[in-house]
């Protein structure tokens, strides 16, 4: 979040001397209703339940009605919130000791609140969304069977122990020293006993109305039930023991489309637009002025080679391929700067992030890539895969023109009708050429963005990039004493990416977001989320 | 009377019946995995998927499934969309906004349409029907999908008149983009009332009516009227129809939460049971909607019976 503080300061003189000031941020002279009531646009959330919510509307919701183990402080670094502290001594067991705190019903929060809800989520046939997030912890395996119509042989995770009514600890199935990077997401939040059909049952069952009108542990209460297709209000829990946010309440009214949201903003009628319409980039500016903001989301985005096809094998066609696109000029033409040119594999988000770490191998040198395209072999003719439904087609074909120009080859997009067709002829080893690929972190650590994309046995290594290396300093990163040791094992890991290069970075995503005339200090988390504790309504 | 409307509700089953199957029918068909669209492009776990499937029976034959949903839609159960929530409440949020908004479209179109083509009729050729004639082909050239986010922008925005968006659906907000609506078919229903209605002026009865003067007043509003009447009943109970299948384009820039806001997210989820519900329902409207017109015509034209 460093650099969007910075682009404010920045932005503040520059507005004045334009003169453009009319429609300002309020500045810091002007004062605030810590009473006001501030709206922000979302879609209809899937699910509002902390196992189950993957999508940002949904997780919006829940971080005005949760507060979460740890947050992330200016440095992406997590800090304790709702924990009074998070200590391991060999990354392997964690014991998490609570500070006091209430649910919204009265209820204490309290080692059973978590060891339910995370119970809960990960137990296989409940099929929550965010039940992966427990893999990593002991006996996940035994509530997953790999036959998902047999009966799960446990019916909690046996690494969860509650030592007294505010510490339990956590045992890991392997050392992993960023887990403290994990809790800061939506699924490890608690739940109150009042959720289930009865708390001392096992397996848990979920009171069936309980998503409706979720209860939390958070600084905003629900106001009413959630009224589907139309709104969500969260009003200021008056009891909420940690840092109180400086508004009385939000109103998340719920969009389907987004022009009609950015609309709304236009009228004034909404406070907060967490992602304008592609459509309405090219007049941003000029509708909102400086209260149209950026700020660096987790988004990657990336072209895949199939390293196990000859024509793509040799590392140094890969790296011509890579030289011969200019990134800059198709974040500009295509996405009107609404993303940012990656040079990295690992996104600014992350503690540990570098700048160009990806070295000459990302750098635009169209002379010298055809140089080398032509000594390394590299094939006549190119093809890009992509899912039709993404509005990926312009970038594609744009990255194709600029290889038909640079590298005096033939290159076509080939378009698939979903991302899950795309993938499953990768996975038959069908030709489908190079591929795009998209990457959100589950949680911001730089282990998020090498484990799962390049080790051998990645979750989402689609490319069969195998470096034996790799995944070994992948692992002692995992394994190290501190979180500065890991990061130093993950650069190293990083380093061998920019050798190899099985992937080309192309982009890293932005949040681009606006506000009315009647907020000021708006700010986007890590997980694509306003910042509840830091938003003001200008009185 | 009884014995036709007997014949056309046994027709009714048939057709309700052939609909849904259809549809049915096509959504498996696309082939498309309902789990993922769900998921978007994250990978969804091997436990998660397999669950999904044994609940909503993914895994069953065709005509099993089919006849399941069958059975329980004849018992008035439309099931559970792909993300949990009752379709049947859906449809009853859904269906009375959409149905407000059809019939603040249908006004706009009687009132505009059907009186400004009884006017360009009366004084063919005059400025009026020049200009009118115009102005609907105009409107007529332009497409929702640029009418109703400009009518937005201009009225909303621009001009702060209306409410921008209708999350709440009451009356106010609801006007605008049911007047958008309405406009599309202004331009053919006042062709229509026009050709229809000068047509009528030139027959025979009129010019006995005249000449047995009467006023002009009641030569126009009694005999020409009731006797145009009929081609227009037919488009507008037709239009009815088709403007409570909700309007995809218009619900969507209004953020209405009707009929077409709805098709359009399940269609976009891929949620099959949400959209053969939507779509049985509109059969059955539509149904319902064009017996009506039917039996208007008796109403209309003495000369038409039903035996």
């Amino acid at each position: 979040m460093q650099v969007r503080r910075l682009a404010a300061w920045a932005a503040l003189p520059l507005t004045v001397a334009l003169g453009l000031s009319a429609c300002g941020t309020g500045g810091d002279s002007g004062s605030t209703n810590p009473d006001g009531v501030v709206s922000i646009g979302i879609a209809e959330p899937q699910h509002l339940l902390p196992g189950n919510t993957n999508e940002t509307s949904g997780s919006q919701v829940l971080a005005a009605l949760y507060s979460p183990l740890v947050d992330f402080d200016e440095a992406n670094k997590p800090y304790e919130v709702a924990a009074e502290s998070i200590t391991t001594t060999d990354n392997k067991t964690w014991t998490v000791k609570l500070k006091d705190g209430t649910f919204h019903n009265g209820e204490p929060v309290n080692a059973d609140s978590y060891l339910n809800s995370w119970n809960y989520a990960a137990y296989g046939p409940n099929k929550q969304d965010n039940g992966f997030f427990f893999e990593r912890v002991e006996g996940y395996k035994d509530l997953n069977p790999s036959d998902a119509n047999a009966t799960p042989s446990a019916k909690t995770l046996s690494g969860l122990k509650k030592v007294d009514d505010k510490t339990f600890t956590i045992t890991l199935s392997e050392p992993f020293s960023e887990f403290k990077a994990l809790l800061g997401y939506t699924a490890f939040y608690p739940l109150p006993k009042a959720a289930f059909e009865d708390p001392a049952a096992s397996p848990l069952v979920l009171k069936k109305d309980f998503e409706q009108a979720p209860i939390g542990n958070g600084p905003f209460k629900m106001k009413g039930a959630w009224q589907h297709d139309s709104k969500i209000e969260v009003e200021r829990f008056a009891d909420f023991k940690g840092a109180a946010p400086k508004i009385g309440g939000v109103t998340f009214p719920i969009y389907q489309n987004s022009q009609a949201e950015y609309a709304d903003l236009q009228a004034n009628n909404l406070d907060v637009v967490k992602t304008i319409p592609t459509e309405a980039l090219s007049t941003v500016q000029g509708d909102l002025g400086d209260r149209f903001q950026q700020s660096p989301a987790s988004t990657f985005q990336f072209l895949a080679f199939p390293t196990f096809d000859p024509r793509f094998s040799k590392p140094e066609v890969r790296k011509a391929i890579s030289q011969a696109i200019d990134r800059e000029e198709i974040v500009n033409a295509v996405f009107q700067g609404s993303q940012k040119a990656a040079y990295s594999f690992v996104s600014p988000v992350v503690a540990g992030y570098r700048d160009k770490s990806c070295g000459a191998a990302c750098d635009f040198k169209p002379a010298e890539a055809k140089a080398a395209y032509a000594a390394a072999g590299g094939p006549k003719s190119l093809n890009i895969s992509y899912n039709a439904d993404g509005g990926h087609k312009q970038w594609v074909d744009a990255t194709c023109n600029q290889l038909k120009a640079n590298l005096g080859v033939e290159c076509v997009g080939t378009p698939e009708a979903k991302f899950a067709d795309l993938l499953q002829n990768v996975e038959d080893k069908k030709d489908v050429g190079m591929f795009r690929m998209g990457w959100v972190m589950d949680y911001p650590s730089m282990e998020n963005y090498l484990n799962p994309l390049y080790s051998t046995n990645g979750s989402s290594n689609y490319y069969g990039y195998s470096n034996a290396e790799f995944d070994n300093l992948v692992k002692q990163g995992s394994a190290a004493a501190t979180s500065d040791e890991a990061i130093k094992k993950y650069q190293q890991a990083e380093d061998l990416l920019a050798r190899d290069m099985p992937v080309l970075p192309l982009r890293f995503g932005q949040n681009n977001f606006g506000h009315s005339t009647k907020v000021k200090n708006v700010s986007m988390d890590l997980f694509n989320r306003v910042d509840l504790n830091k938003i003001e309504v200008v009185s | 009377m009884f014995r036709y409307l007997v014949r056309r509700f046994l027709q009714m089953i048939l057709v309700f019946i052939a609909t849904t199957f259809i549809v049915y029918a096509l959504m498996y068909a696309t082939g498309g995995d309902p789990i993922q669209a769900l998921a978007g492009e994250r990978p969804v776990s091997p436990t998660q998927r397999a669950q999904l499937v044994k609940e909503y029976g993914l895994d069953q034959p065709f005509w099993k499934r089919y006849l399941d949903y069958l059975n329980d839609l004849l018992h008035g159960d439309f099931g559970q969309t792909l993300t949990g929530r009752s379709i049947n409440d859906i449809i009853a949020e859904s269906l009375p906004t959409t149905a407000k908004l059809a019939v603040i479209a249908i006004l706009t179109t009687i009132l505009v349409g059907v009186t400004a083509g009884i006017i360009a009729a009366i004084r063919r050729g005059g400025i009026f029907d020049n200009s009118t004639l115009i102005l609907t082909l105009i409107i007529i050239g332009v497409p929702t999908v640029v009418l109703a986010p400009v009518a937005q922008l201009v009225f909303t925005i621009k001009l702060p008149w209306f409410p921008t968006t209708a999350g709440e659906g009451n009356l106010y907000a609801l006007l605008l983009p049911g007047i958008v609506l309405g406009a599309l078919s202004v331009a053919t229903a006042m062709r229509l009332t026009r050709t229809s209605f000068s047509e009528n002026q030139r027959s025979d009865y009129v010019r006995t009516a005249r000449s047995k003067g009467l006023p002009t007043r009641r030569v126009v509003g009694v005999h020409i009227l009731r006797n145009s009447l009929i081609p227009i009943v037919t488009f507008l109970g037709i239009e009815l129809g088709a403007l409570m299948a909700g309007a995809i384009v218009t619900e969507g820039v209004f953020n209405i939460n009707g009929v077409g806001f709805q098709l359009a997210r399940a269609l976009r989820t891929e949620d099959t049971p949400l959209v053969v519900g939507i779509v049985s329902v509109l059969v059955i409207i539509f149904l319902v909607a064009s017996l009506v017109v039917d039996l208007l015509y008796a109403v209309l034209d003495p000369r038409i019976r039903y035996e």
